[in-house]
């Protein structure tokens, strides 16, 4: 006789390998961290802007302007230097490049400043000699750069000046608007 | 008293470090320009020239009136000469001038200087 105990049919017992239960509580591990994460948010508040910046530099003094011809009647003797050069950057448009002298120049002679420009207008020979406000000498210059522009002095003295020290005088170039 | 030095400086040090401080739409350089004037003395010659032709010779009051001149031309020339000379001597004299080399003429006792 069979026992009637063995006849009892058992539910058959599932192991569920413990490796995959660990794969399981990892993953889900990882979707709730990853759900909280999008769920927090941080700002931040980023303010940026660009200062008007002009700047305008010169290489060197120009050569010793003395005059040593004969002068000729009435005609003025003139001697030149055209060695020096400027250059500029701005991010502001329509600037200006003026110049000015710290003295005015002894009597019977001239000082006179060209500045030469590829992008903007040059006022071509200005007589520096009793500029101590500042004139133009190169205007309408837009945003960018110009580099190793020449600046040419031009140095005269009148017949009747037949003799005079060497002196100097400051010139100051400005870049403005 | 300190304390409010203390806070103003800070201040102007936070000023002058600020953006603002960096800004600007003008912005200058300078450049220094040497000139003078020393014509060579060549054109006063003619005094001397016309001074000799005239009169064959020069004195030494005549050669100080001549200094003069120049003088007032140049106050770096300085001229010395002294008796009579020739007229054979006369183009020596322009051309020490012109050299501003001194010369010296025993035969005519001439001894002429220009420095300048």
């Amino acid at each position: 006789m069979k026992n009637s105990f063995a006849t009892i049919h058992q539910a058959p017992r599932v192991k569920i390998p413990t490796a995959i239960v660990l794969f399981l509580l990892v993953i889900s591990t990882f979707a709730e961290l990853r759900a909280q994460g999008y769920t927090n948010v941080a700002t931040q508040s980023v303010t940026i802007e660009v200062k008007p910046i002009s700047r305008i530099s010169v290489a060197g003094n120009p050569s010793q302007l003395i005059i040593k011809d004969e002068a000729r009647g009435n005609e003025q003797s003139l001697i030149s230097d055209d060695n020096t050069k400027y250059s500029l950057s701005t991010n502001v448009g329509n600037m200006k490049i003026v110049a000015s002298i710290n003295d005015r120049m002894p009597a019977g002679t001239k000082l006179m400043i060209r500045l030469a420009s590829s992008k903007a207008a040059s006022e071509g020979v200005v007589d520096l000699s009793n500029a101590m406000t500042p004139v133009n000498v190169v205007t309408g210059i837009g945003k960018g750069i110009e580099s190793n522009q020449t600046i040419s002095y031009t140095f005269a003295a009148n017949a009747e000046v037949q003799d005079l020290p060497a002196t100097s005088r400051t010139i100051t170039l400005t870049l403005t608007n | 008293m300190k304390t409010l030095i203390s806070v103003c400086s800070i201040l102007l040090l936070m000023l002058l470090a600020s953006p603002e401080a960096n800004s600007q739409t003008t912005n200058s350089t300078v450049q220094t320009v040497s000139f003078g004037v020393s014509r060579p003395i060549k054109p006063i010659l003619h005094a001397v020239e016309n001074l000799q032709q005239s009169q064959g010779s020069i004195t030494s009051s005549e050669i100080n009136d001549l200094q003069s001149q120049l003088k007032q031309q140049s106050s770096k020339v300085t001229v010395s000469a002294m008796n009579t000379p020739s007229s054979s001597a006369h183009m020596d004299l322009l051309s020490v001038l012109e050299s501003k080399q001194p010369i010296a003429n025993s035969k005519n006792s001439v001894v002429l200087t220009v420095t300048e």
